[in-house]
């Protein structure tokens, strides 16, 4: 299979050590469900697109809720069925 | 089997992948970092070393909804065809009438639906499938393949008649 990660993505967290990646979930900075979510007892799953627009307002929460909100709007739980042509 | 990309290793796991981050692997102590095909915007962290998380991908993917699929014969007539049309045009992208566009990298087919470009479906030469579709979405894919080949099929036999015709 191809390489799906392209620079530009790639370099959204290339910028960040495990390390710091750790210490904003651990304390609370990053929501759980939201930032990162845990996939089982040893893995966890990082948000990297709400993770890049919280560094980018940190010092603007409204803006970050904001983006918060449309991601949860875009998930496919939260849609209606739609209705599709055949 | 390991292929290196820029940053990433891909490591394969019997029919599961993984590409790895070296960077961030390799400068942590107790975690290694990596994405899932089809995942562009997620950053895995595993606590352990790189074969206890190769191990535990079947798990991983099957918490990430990120799904193995399987093409019914008439999706994988319409791919052959999809194939054939990108070499011989050289073309990367194709746009879809209905509701799925078509995009090519390197040696996979990528499939994506235009109301959702984050979902993808990636099918490689030898037929191999990866997705995160929703699986009514997958199933959805299916019957338009369904469609594009009894279209296909309709255009060969009209050809055929045509050409009898001409003969």
């Amino acid at each position: 299979m191809v390489q799906f990660i392209d620079k530009q993505q790639a370099s959204k967290f290339l910028s960040l050590s495990g390390e710091t990646l750790k210490r904003y979930r651990l304390q609370g900075e990053w929501i759980e469900g939201v930032h990162w979510v845990r996939i089982n007892s040893r893995c966890v799953r990082y948000n990297l697109e709400l993770i890049q627009d919280w560094f980018h307002n940190r010092h603007d929460p409204a803006a970050h809720m904001r983006a918060i909100e449309l991601y949860q709007s875009s998930l496919l739980s939260n849609q209606k069925k739609s209705t599709r042509k055949n | 089997m390991q292929q290196d990309f820029g940053e990433f290793s891909r490591l394969e796991q019997g029919q599961y992948t993984m590409f790895l981050q070296r960077e961030l692997s390799e400068t942590s102590e107790s975690a290694i970092y990596f994405t899932l095909p089809g995942q562009n915007d997620y950053l895995y962290e595993y606590e352990g070393d790189l074969d206890e998380a190769l191990d535990d991908l079947p798990e991983i993917y099957e918490a990430s909804e990120v799904r193995i699929g399987a093409l019914t014969p008439q999706a994988v007539a319409v791919v052959e065809q999809l194939w054939d049309y990108f070499d011989r045009t050289g073309e990367q992208t194709l746009e879809g009438e209905q509701e799925y566009n078509f995009q090519v990298q390197g040696e996979t087919l990528l499939i994506f639906p235009k109301d959702d470009p984050g979902e993808v479906v990636a099918i490689d030469r030898d037929g191999q499938v990866e997705s995160n579709f929703q699986p009514e979405r997958f199933e959805h894919l299916m019957e338009r393949f369904a469609i594009a080949h009894q279209q296909i099929q309709q255009f060969e036999t009209d050809q055929n008649h045509d050409r009898s015709w001409e003969l």
